[in-house]
């Protein structure tokens, strides 16, 4: 939201927002509620999600912990702000040049899956309904 | 709050924002149905906003009529006008860094080189009372802040 707001301030104009703009940002406003709950959760649900998938890819390296923890902490502030510019701007094209820097993709694609998977089992349906994009967008980039 | 949600979202990477940043992200987006609602209110009154303004403005300086052209009396409306959905966006945003950079720097700029700071000075008191008698009170408290600084950047 973050950057769709920055774009429809740049074409204002001196004019007033258009009503599909004010209806876009209403909209995010109206969730903010939720999204602020559930960025709550997972923080509080860190330490548990990361045992969970660290126990999974059977790794407990410093490095896998760093790069589980980034992962679901750069998914939360995605999902709060509701900004797939932000993740692909703050995470993904960095994510993804250290993948084929260092031939790790295949290893961080495996923790994406299970950190979802993880995420699912924790999480009620209508609150993974927010950060599930986030989620998919960064399993995606991983292929 | 763009300026601050972007400095907020800068200082964040890879930890959890504070309770305190959370908090006031959310106290924002709890006064936005208001703010849109004041933001709508606005849009729908503001050629009638707009022409009150413009009878004060003759009202008070009567000489206006002699001195300037109808050409100026347009201008001096285009301008309240701007500064009315200026500080309207602003208000929306709750941010008055974006009322400066976006508009009050560019404005003060032309208004100091074409020597008319003075006279735009005399829009701001109508344009409040104009903005006091057709909006609700709550609507007005939300808005006139904005308008209140701009003419402080303005003087």
């Amino acid at each position: 939201m973050l950057n769709t707001l920055t774009n429809i301030l740049d074409r204002t104009d001196d004019q007033y927002l258009r009503p599909e703009h004010l209806g876009q940002l209403t909209n995010y406003s109206q969730s903010f509620q939720e999204r602020s709950e559930l960025y709550t959760k997972l923080q509080k649900l860190e330490p548990k999600i990361l045992n969970t998938v660290l126990k999974q890819t059977g790794l407990n390296d410093t490095a896998s912990i760093q790069e589980i923890t980034l992962m679901l902490r750069t998914a939360a502030m995605a999902m709060l702000l509701d900004d797939p510019i932000y993740l692909k701007e703050h995470y993904l094209d960095w994510l993804v040049s250290q993948a084929l820097a260092f031939g790790s993709q295949a290893r961080l694609h495996r923790q994406a899956t299970l950190l979802q998977q993880a995420l699912t089992k924790q999480l009620p349906a209508e609150q993974m309904v927010f950060i599930r994009p986030a989620l998919d967008t960064i399993c995606q980039s991983l292929l | 709050m763009l300026k601050s949600l972007n400095q907020i979202v800068a200082r964040a990477e890879g930890s959890y924002l504070s309770a305190a940043q959370l908090n006031q992200l959310e106290q924002y987006h709890r006064s936005f149905a208001q703010r849109v609602q004041t933001y709508q209110a606005i849009q729908k009154l503001e050629g009638e906003i707009l022409s009150e303004l413009s009878r004060r403005l003759k009202k008070a300086n009567p000489s206006w009529e002699q001195s300037f052209s109808s050409e100026d009396s347009a201008k001096c409306v285009r301008d309240s006008g701007n500064v009315l959905r200026n500080c309207t966006l602003a208000m929306l945003l709750d941010d008055k860094d974006y009322l400066y950079d976006h508009f009050l720097h560019w404005l003060k700029t032309i208004m100091v080189s074409l020597d008319h700071v003075g006279f735009h000075q005399q829009i701001y008191a109508p344009l409040k009372a104009v903005l006091k008698d057709k909006l609700t009170p709550s609507q007005a408290n939300l808005l006139l802040p904005y308008l209140a600084y701009a003419q402080s950047v303005m003087a």
